[in-house]
């Protein structure tokens, strides 16, 4: 019961810009859950690109985009009929800086490991395979969109912390 | 982004103003009531423009709003 009325009272506290902020979230952690692990498999049964492959993997990416849409519009309109839209001001601005500055220093992190990975990859192809280290094409550009995903989830987690940390 | 060095009389300021409001005040300087909020609180520190428009809308001067300890 005590839990319950802290979460409502959290809930009520919140602002439109962190429901938003939440909307991301939630959007980004639902996007990696449902594409990630579906796009690994997919590669894994098919290391050979074929058609179908192609097809499937195609078909996915389309499935995200919708499932992207979709949520964000509900989520959207939920934030926006809950808490009006305000205008933003110069601590959203402030907040904002600060997220992208985390997340730029988080995305490099992440590209710089798989930069390593490729280049210790070729410098050392038989410790690679060994290791199972052994990237394709198709899977570095998997790793550098799961950076990317990090990387914008990274930016909502600072801006939400930073707005109740600032209260 | 804990408490800052930067006290401020904000809410003296809007008792003696009328018993103005954190919403009043926000709308006038253009800033949300939780920013308001959060500077009065000090746990904010505003820039010298909105500093300028708070002390502004007491007609007082900078000083008397804020100061740095």
């Amino acid at each position: 019961m005590k839990v319950l009325s802290k979460l409502k009272s959290f809930l009520a506290d919140l602002t439109n810009r962190e429901l938003n902020l939440w909307a991301e979230f939630l959007v980004n952690i639902v996007v990696a859950l449902y594409y990630f692990p579906n796009a690994f498999r997919l590669i894994e049964e098919n290391p050979i690109s074929t058609l179908k492959f192609s097809i499937r993997l195609s078909g996915l990416v389309i499935s995200t985009i919708v499932l992207t849409i979709i949520v964000s519009i509900i989520l959207g309109i939920i934030v926006s009929v809950w808490k009006k839209p305000a205008k933003k001001d110069e601590r959203d601005y402030a907040f904002s800086a600060r997220g992208s500055m985390i997340a730029y220093m988080a995305l490099f992190f992440f590209v710089s490991i798989v930069i390593g990975q490729i280049i210790f990859q070729s410098f050392f192809p038989e410790t690679s395979t060994r290791l199972g280290l052994m990237a394709s094409p198709l899977i570095i550009a998997h790793l550098l969109l799961l950076s990317l995903m990090f990387s914008s989830t990274i930016k909502c987690v600072v801006q939400l912390f930073f707005y109740r940390r600032s209260f | 982004m804990g408490k800052t060095s930067i006290r401020n009389n904000i809410r003296r300021l809007r008792f003696e103003a009328n018993e103005m409001t954190q919403a009043e005040l926000a709308e006038k300087v253009g800033v949300t009531r939780q920013t308001l909020n959060a500077i009065e609180a000090a746990k904010y520190s505003p820039t010298l423009e909105l500093a300028f428009k708070i002390a502004k809308v007491f007609d007082v001067p900078l000083n008397e709003v804020f100061k740095y300890e």
